[in-house]
């Protein structure tokens, strides 16, 4: 115990004959001590479980890259390999691929309580915008890592893809054609959406959550008081930062990675067949997180559509500076919290009729044919 | 000013070229502009065989009459064979081109010229496969006797049911044919897939007599020639008792699919108790046995390949097996069970092999699923001890 005692005073020391350690400690010990506002709660985690599964992407995409090749030729073979052969590539990948899938979900709880909770008022609007451009940023991740195993639903959703980003008016072909590096999904599209995906979008997204937690830190946790009557945190009501909170999102953590590790056992993220760019597989379709979207654009002619689908995105990046009203409780902003409900709301029930759109279902022995924009019929099979 | 004049120049000399070029360069054009338009893409054409190599006359002559002196003429159908033979049968002539010069004889040996001879004007000469104008190489996809259109060009007449009427012959060849497995390989692009003149032959069209049928199967299937030609079948066949290929897979409508062949063995063997029924009854059986064993587990290490189990060893076992499987097709023709059952057991042998190891895989792999309960132990027990490390400072601070 000496020893390590001992070894501690010692680089105390040292680094005290180096750099403004006192300094250094002080300012670790208010960020440590920072109240937290009495309403902070088990929801108030969802940031810190994003901010540990950017985390896990970059540590398990770091250990991912040693054996992935981003070309055509060696792609499906690499992921094959990681997934079959190197020692647990399999978990890692699995980690990774889970992983993105829950950092989106995270991101939307994480949004969901913030919006609930009134959080993006002044004076946090731009910590808001910010969460907002990251989300985008998270996503796109999604989007360009997607494409990488080179698998058939990789290669043909990232065609679809395109094909939206394609029909956008006068910059759409353009855009298109940045996208894919030619008129198609080819070699040239994978070292694209594989530099972005490990150069690019890593140091965007790294950038923007500093951003993002040096403002949350430096305007504090908001209150359920109205803008501009905010009480800072104070008395015996206030909660530590240091150890209350951080201990109860350990407990979090450590239910959450147990959770994970299950999903990842239990449920594999299986490869598929390699990409073929001359069979053309059966209603493929986006990832989920694109899912509403994607459905949302059916029921609009094509420009109509693109043009419509740009609102609700600019809505939610506008929000602190649309909603005007000062109070943050819930049953105070009815109109609001009613709208954003109801969005939300929205938001699931298109993601389900595009899961089950051009599909076949059987519900309670009943064949149903799922249409293009996801009306139910009763399937002409069962009809017979 | 100079390099005005010089582009002016070349644009002109090339303009004048380019239509050079794309007609033919005599003054038959002038008035046969619908005969002459096809040609710029005609092979003969390119080889300065012009209008007049075949219908005579004077291509430099500019008036008709003048144009016309000597010997113009439509040609006859009757005269076509020879006409082009004039030519085509000349080795020196063909030989820089790789033309075989037997053409004209294999021709006149054929049905249709056989029954020119006889003054039928129905039947095909020539111009009627190749084309009179415009005649394209064989190899060029929108030759009419290009593979993929061969069926097409044969159908224009054997599908036409008064002209075959005529002649006493059948007009759903071209129908049947086109529900053959044959077709459906050459639609799908492979162009060494038989159609018609595979086995009729093309310049010697002619029906294959029933003791020639197996010869022309078997230019193809080789194996299956072999091993029918050690059964009872094909001493039938010898007599003339029994029509080999076609009796079981048909001629045009080549069936392949095992029920199908099994109603053409029932129309011989009927009776339940004919040991030849309870023979190939039992081989179809192994067959099939065979057939979905290996497709269990093509399935099989497809699945496990995709959920991230290695399957190298397996997919080059699978394909072994699959050479076994594939065995089997031939070898039903020995009507022989033993031979059939010992082929399937060596596939089924080389299965059972995947099986067994993608089983010692699996459960390899169950290792995965059991350490679910350590990591749950670990984190469980360290999220406990963070819960109650909480109370115990809330408590504290209460």
């Amino acid at each position: 115990m000496s020893v390590t005692r001992n070894l501690v005073t010692f680089v105390r020391r040292w680094l005290g004959e180096r750099l403004p350690m006192d300094d250094i400690e002080h300012f670790v010990a208010k960020q440590a001590g920072k109240p937290l506002p009495p309403h902070v709660s088990w929801f108030h985690t969802f940031g810190s479980l994003s901010l540990f599964l950017l985390g896990n992407q970059i540590v398990t995409g770091i250990l991912l890259m040693v054996y992935y090749r981003p070309t055509p030729e060696r792609a499906y073979e690499s992921v094959h390999f990681i997934s079959t052969k190197a020692a647990f590539g399999w978990f890692i990948r699995g980690l990774h691929a889970w992983g993105s899938t829950l950092m989106i979900i995270m991101l939307l709880l994480h949004v969901a309580r913030t919006f609930l909770m009134a959080a993006y008022k002044k004076p946090r609007e731009l910590t808001w915008v910010i969460g907002v451009l990251l989300f985008g940023a998270v996503v796109t991740f999604g989007f360009t890592g997607y494409l990488l195993p080179w698998t058939q639903v990789s290669y043909w959703g990232t065609t679809i893809g395109t094909e939206v980003a394609g029909s956008v008016p006068l910059v759409g072909p353009f855009a298109k054609r940045l996208l894919l590096g030619g008129d198609a999904v080819s070699g040239e599209t994978l070292s694209r959406f594989y530099v972005v995906h490990v150069i690019v979008l890593p140091w965007v997204v790294v950038f923007l959550t500093a951003v993002h937690i040096v403002l949350m830190r430096t305007q504090g946790l908001a209150t359920m008081d109205p803008v501009g009557k905010e009480v800072i945190p104070e008395g015996k009501s206030v909660i530590p930062f240091w150890p209350h909170h951080v201990l109860k999102e350990m407990v979090v953590f450590s239910v959450f990675l147990a959770i994970m590790a299950t999903m990842v056992i239990l449920l594999p993220q299986e490869l598929g067949a390699k990409a073929d760019p001359l069979v053309t597989p059966a209603a493929i379709k986006p990832e989920w997180y694109i899912l509403p979207g994607y459905q949302f654009l059916k029921y609009f002619p094509k420009m109509l559509g693109l043009a419509v689908s740009t609102i609700p995105p600019l809505l939610v990046l506008l929000l602190p500076f649309l909603d005007r009203n000062p109070e943050r409780r819930a049953r105070k902003r009815p109109v609001c919290i009613t709208v954003g409900v109801m969005a939300m709301a929205a938001t699931v029930l298109l993601g389900i009729a595009g899961h089950f759109s051009e599909r076949s279902v059987r519900i309670f022995g009943r064949a149903y044919q799922f249409d293009h924009f996801g009306i139910p019929h009763r399937s002409p099979e069962a009809a017979r | 000013m100079t390099l005005r004049v010089s582009w002016v120049v070349t644009s002109i000399v090339l303009s004048v070229c380019a239509a050079v070029a794309e007609t033919p360069p005599d003054a038959c054009v002038k008035c046969h502009e619908k005969e002459a338009a096809p040609e710029h893409v005609s092979v003969h054409f390119r080889e300065q065989v012009t209008c007049v190599s075949c219908h005579g006359g004077d291509s430099a002559a500019t008036e008709k009459e003048k144009s016309h002196a000597g010997q113009v003429r439509k040609i006859a159908r009757a005269e076509v064979p020879a006409l082009c033979a004039k030519c085509h049968s000349d080795v020196r002539l063909m030989n820089p081109y790789g033309i075989a010069t037997d053409q004209f004889a294999q021709y006149q040996t054929s049905r249709h010229g056989l029954k020119l001879a006889e003054g039928d004007q129905d039947v095909a000469t020539c111009a009627d496969c190749h084309g009179a104008h415009g005649i394209r190489k064989v190899k060029d996809p929108e030759s009419p006797v290009f593979p993929k259109n061969v069926p097409a060009t044969c159908a224009r007449c054997h599908a036409d049911a008064d002209l075959m009427k005529r002649h006493g012959l059948k007009s759903n060849a071209p129908k049947d044919y086109g529900e053959s497995v044959h077709a459906k390989l050459l639609e799908k692009g492979d162009l060494s897939a038989p159609t018609c003149i595979t086995c009729h032959g093309n310049h010697g069209a002619t029906p294959p007599g029933v003791r020639d049928i197996i010869h022309v199967c078997g230019k193809c299937h080789v194996k299956e020639q072999e091993l029918f030609s050690q059964t009872k079948h094909f001493a039938l066949t010898e007599k003339g008792e029994f029509q080999s290929c076609v009796t079981c897979h048909r001629n045009h409508l080549i069936r392949t699919k095992q029920e199908d062949i099994r109603k053409s063995c029932k129309l011989c063997h009927g009776d339940e108790t004919d040991p030849a029924r309870i023979r190939f009854t039992s081989i179809f059986a192994t067959i099939r046995g065979a057939e979905a064993l290996f497709q269990g587990a093509k399935d099989r290490v497809q699945r496990l390949g995709h959920a991230g189990i290695p399957v190298d060893e397996e997919e080059a076992l699978l394909e072994e097996a699959k050479t076994g499987v594939l065995r089997l097709a031939p070898m039903q023709h020995t009507l022989d069970e033993s031979k059939v059952l010992a082929t399937a057991q060596e596939a089924e042998a080389t299965i059972s092999e995947i099986n067994r190891r993608l089983d010692g895989k699996e459960r390899a792999e169950s290792w995965k699923k059991k350490s679910i309960l350590p990591i749950w132990g670990f984190l469980l027990g360290m999220a406990g001890l963070f819960w109650l490390k909480l109370g115990r400072i809330k408590k504290e601070a209460a």
